[in-house]
């Protein structure tokens, strides 16, 4: 049977599958199943356990070539292969002779110096009346291949220490059992706890809050959990955000000291991003931060009914409040919190954008009976924009469609209260009587009183369509009251109305009726909010007072004893590679005899795979030695 | 022992396999390793498939016919490579999908449709190009594509904080620096052997692309200007993406000076160009086709090697088991099988020219592939 194969083997047909003479195209069949394995292993992890197989045999494969070349490349390194017989060299393709009237050791040595000013390393070799010379270059090349192989080895040697293939092993053999459940690092039962010991590799990670300490960290593996005891404790003194990094948002870092019984005091030390830190093989990584639960002091004024007066509490974040308004029950969750907020802003009218840290923002989301989730972010801090001060809100449907902001300008306080006293003028019923009549009185013109009625009436209508839709509902009334070519007009003339009311209801908060430049601004700025609000159904406006913030990090220990080794076969293959590919390895020798008066001089040369460049080269040298013989 | 006979459907089967496989020159060996390479492609595209766009669909299949047309009719060169060029620059705008629905990117599509078209003309009624006017359109190409980099570090936020302030923040950029990239290489690599209506095949839609980019760049930084991400402000960055990228240039010009060799071959160019011409091409064409697959070895070792050692300092492994990183790797994995073929059997001319060419779907895939199956590590590519 055997020697039936070996004769379907030795066809021409199936010449790529004798790999038994050369390793070269097992190892191109390898590669390619590296590859193949590595595009479709994004797909299904599961097959990580061929990759080893295959990364295991081209192990082998270029190990054993690495052996078996060996002693041809230490050859090429150290090795003149003298020739001394003109037969041999007579065989080679590149070869020539001349015939000088000089003696021997002369023209030898004007060869010699020859050679060496083109780079060849010469050897020369007295044998009677004979000289033979032989010239190498190109060492690097072969070294490089040695090199760049051995490299692999180091690469999948390192790949493989790195692994976590003996985790793996450890489960699969029943001596390690995984929790499924997501339970406390103290509550792992005894199977699930990996050796603090043992130097296998390893990355786990722990959540913690500042002034807490680490000494245990959760692997995830793919049937559940495990855990690993630390060697060297971790513990969390401070989490800040970067002031180093301003313009980045919310860039943390975290304040460690690594607790190490052999030393005296602790290892201080700061992580965060792209910035960890090593300790005696183990490093350590700031992962993430999230809040751990910040207190928050919020002031919560209702937007429904003329009170001016919020409602004050403390909450913390991730907590929910229940709310009873007009409309029926409202969950309020307080969501985020984010302490930093680079955003692009329009600091004055008419300069660049910037980027700028417009302060802390609170993310809340609100539920309402029959009514879709609503995300809300409130910033905090009154952002200067066209060289105007406002509180910023945005308001978006959950994870759908995009953010619209709202704009509510500050008083000259910088507090929001004018606005709020405006808002909440347009559900006070006398006020918006007294508001109704300065703009009847205003506008006031010789006609009867049914008109002034119909007049007040309309206002009125006009306000309650504004209060619950802002500009949006009164254009939707009047589309469905009026025809397409009279829409504008009754438009424009609804939202001049609407700004008059609004104007007089403003007055009137006006301790003495007058307004300066700025408090028109205000209002001017206070109409598109106030539409907006009311467009938007906000039920109410919320800010924080005041707040506590915790955030807690996750800290990610790994160990990784064949990084060293992977990263220094890297270099290495790079740096082989270069030398593979940019030198190469040639011969020339040289031969001398005595034939009569005469020296005959005989050249030949080999150049491995470059037989263009070497033929180019070996005329060239043909020319400068003949020009230096005959010198 | 007992003679056995094959059914003669199979018989018929592989005459008409080994009469194709005469006819392109190959060995045994060499069919069998095609015919491998292309089983992976085919397994690439078919588990790409249910995720692409209609549209990109559509052009990738094209380019699959034209390739496969190409290999069974030498007769189709023309139309061959101006698709494959045209499909190209259309990749490059299915790298953003909404693009081409927008006014601008049609109008850039269109042009680059008529430039190629027009140059199917001009090569099909036998006029020949002047080659002086040729190597106008080259060089401005690549002067239009230098500016077109050098405003959109002007065009930047003040923020400077994009990689030191180099302008490689996004998919864009990369597009832009690529663009540049191919351009000098083929100077570098090109500039005394390529000839006629290769330079003009080149030159105009990449900056036809280049022009369409910028202007997209400009729309979309004065609407939002874009914020740096915390992670990626790393110096080691600024070796990683540049390396990475000159790889991925190359490799595409390996593909496309490999398609080109391939057409060479045809008969129906034969008969159109003087012997001593083409050979000169056919050499020029081999021996660069080496040296650039040497070059981007060299190139996406140390990318992938800065980009591992960024990783673990940001990420906490050198590894990954995402789909840049394992598509890259495949990627060199495969052009490193390519070379040992190359070095070791001294594989010179079609032959290699093949094997250069089958790995295109794997650099498709390593380029774009995010675009369809987005990787946690490097989805800034494509924002």
């Amino acid at each position: 049977m055997l020697s039936g194969m070996n004769q379907i083997f030795t066809r021409r047909h199936f010449r790529l599958l004798r790999l038994r003479n050369s390793s070269l195209p097992l190892a191109v069949v390898l590669l390619l199943a590296l590859a193949v394995l590595l595009t479709s292993l994004w797909l299904e992890q599961a097959r990580v356990g061929w990759l080893f197989v295959v990364a295991g045999c081209l192990f082998v494969s270029i190990a054993l070539l690495l052996w078996r070349q060996l002693p041809a490349v230490w050859r090429d390194l150290t090795h003149y292969r003298q020739l001394q017989q003109l037969s041999r060299m007579q065989l080679m393709q590149h070869h020539v002779s001349w015939r000088f009237s000089s003696p021997a050791p002369e023209l030898r040595e004007q060869c010699q110096a020859v050679l060496a000013s083109q780079g060849y390393r010469v050897h020369v070799l007295k044998g009677g009346s004979q000289y033979t010379l032989s010239a190498i270059k190109g060492k690097l090349n072969r070294l490089g291949f040695w090199i760049a192989h051995l490299s692999v080895l180091f690469i999948l040697s390192g790949a493989l220490l790195d692994s976590e293939l003996w985790l793996d092993l450890q489960l699969s053999t029943g001596k390690l059992h995984a929790e499924t459940k997501h339970i406390a690092l103290n509550d792992m039962p005894a199977q699930s706890r990996v050796p603090s010991r043992s130097d296998i590799a390893f990355s786990g990670s722990e959540n913690v809050q500042a002034g807490q300490i680490i000494d245990e960290v959760r692997l995830v593996t793919a049937q559940g959990f495990l855990s690993r005891h630390l060697v060297y404790p971790v513990s969390v003194q401070q989490v800040e955000l970067d002031a180093r990094q301003h313009l980045l948002e919310n860039n943390f870092v975290t304040r460690v000291a690594i607790l190490d019984s052999t030393r005296d005091s602790p290892v201080q030390a700061v992580l965060g991003v792209n910035r960890p830190f090593r300790y005696r093989g183990y490093v350590y990584y700031q992962q993430a931060v999230e809040d751990a639960g910040s207190e928050l002091s919020v002031s919560m004024w209702p937007l429904q009914h003329a009170s001016v007066v919020p409602l004050k509490f403390r909450t913390q974040l991730g907590a929910e409040r229940k709310l009873q308004t007009r409309a029926g029950g409202i969950t309020v969750h307080f969501a985020k919190l984010r302490p930093r907020n680079v955003q692009s802003v329009q600091v004055e009218q008419g300069s660049e954008a910037v980027f700028k840290n417009i302060g802390p923002s609170l993310i809340y989301k609100v539920s309402e009976a029959f009514a879709v989730e609503r995300e809300f972010i409130n910033y905090l801090l009154p952002i200067k924009q066209n060289g105007r001060y406002f509180y910023i809100s945005a308001v978006r449907e959950k994870d759908n469609g995009p953010s619209r902001y709202i704009h509510i300008p500050v008083d000259k306080r910088a507090s929001l209260t004018r606005f709020l006293d405006l808002h909440a003028a347009m559900h006070d019923g006398s006020k918006v009587k007294r508001g109704i009549n300065k703009v009847l009185k205003d506008a006031a013109k010789p006609g009867g009183q049914s008109d002034t009625k119909a007049f007040a009436t309309t206002l009125h209508e006009l306000l309650v369509l504004f209060r619950e839709g802002g500009f949006a509902a009164i254009d939707k009334n009047i589309a469905s009251r009026v025809s397409r070519e009279n829409f504008a007009q009754s438009q424009q003339l609804s939202h001049k109305l609407i700004r008059s009311l609004l104007y007089a209801l403003y007055l009137e908060l006006q301790a003495d009726n007058q307004l300066d430049e700025t408090s028109v601004l205000f209002f001017e700025d206070a109409i598109p909010a106030l539409s907006s609000m009311a467009e938007l159904g906000m039920p109410f406006y919320i800010q924080l007072q005041d707040m506590q913030y915790r955030p807690s990090v996750k800290i990610m220990v790994s160990y990784r004893p064949g990084e060293v080794l992977f990263f220094t076969g890297g270099i290495l293959l790079i740096i082989s590679l270069i030398a593979i590919f940019y030198s190469w390895h040639r011969r020339i020798w040289l031969l001398f005899e005595a034939k009569g008066n005469e020296t005959q001089v005989s050249m030949a040369g080999m150049g491995g795979r470059h037989k263009q460049a070497f033929s180019r080269e070996f005329n060239k040298l043909f020319t400068q030695l003949q020009k230096g013989m005959q010198e | 022992m007992k003679k056995f006979n094959l059914p003669p459907g199979l018989v018929h089967f592989y005459k008409t396999v080994d009469s194709y496989r005469q006819g392109l020159g190959l060995s045994y060996d060499q069919l069998l390793w095609a015919v491998f390479a292309l089983l992976v492609s085919i397994g690439l595209f078919s588990t790409a498939w249910s995720q692409l766009t209609l549209f990109s669909g559509a052009v990738l299949l094209v380019l699959l016919t034209v390739v496969a047309y190409l290999a069974w009719n030498w007769q189709a060169l023309q139309i061959g490579i101006a698709v494959v060029c045209l499909s190209f620059s259309l990749l490059l705008f299915v790298a953003e999908p909404a693009s081409y629905q927008q006014p601008l990117g049609m109008l850039s599509m269109l042009l680059l449709s008529g430039g190629l078209i027009a140059l199917l003309m001009l090569e099909t009624s036998k006029l020949r190009i002047n080659m002086q006017h040729v190597s106008l359109v080259y060089w401005f190409s690549l002067i239009s594509c230098v500016l077109l980099l050098l405003l959109r570090w002007r065009l930047m936020p003040s923020v400077g904080l994009h990689y030191a302030g180099l302008p490689l923040a996004n998919f864009d950029d990369s597009v832009l620096l690529m663009l540049v990239a191919m351009l000098f290489m083929f100077i570098l690599f090109l500039r005394r052997h390529v000839q006629g209506g290769f330079n003009f095949l080149i030159a105009i839609p990449m900056t036809g692309t280049g022009v369409y980019v910028l202007l997209r760049i400009i729309s979309s930084t004065s609407a939002q200007p874009e914020l740096p991400t915390a992670v990626l402000e790393h110096s080691l960055l600024l070796l990683h993406v540049p390396l990475m990228l000159l790889g991925f240039v190359l490799l595409i010009m390996v593909c496309g000076m490999a398609l080109l060799r391939l057409a060479g071959e045809l008969e129906w160019f034969r008969n159109r160009q003087n012997k001593d011409v083409i050979e000169t091409i056919h050499m020029s064409l081999d021996d660069n086709l080496f040296k650039q697959v040497k070059l981007a070895i060299i190139l996406l070792a140390a990318g992938i090697l800065v980009g591992m050692f960024w990783a673990s300092l940001a990420w906490g492994h050198y590894w990954q088991w995402t789909f840049k990183p394992l598509m890259s790797m495949a990627l060199w994995l495969y052009y490193l099988a390519g070379l040992h073929f190359r070095l070791q059997k001294n594989m010179q001319g079609r032959q290699f020219a093949f094997i250069c060419l089958l790995g295109l779907p794997l650099l498709l895939m390593t380029l774009f592939g995010t675009i369809y199956w987005p990787d946690s590590l490097h989805n800034f590519d494509h924002s």
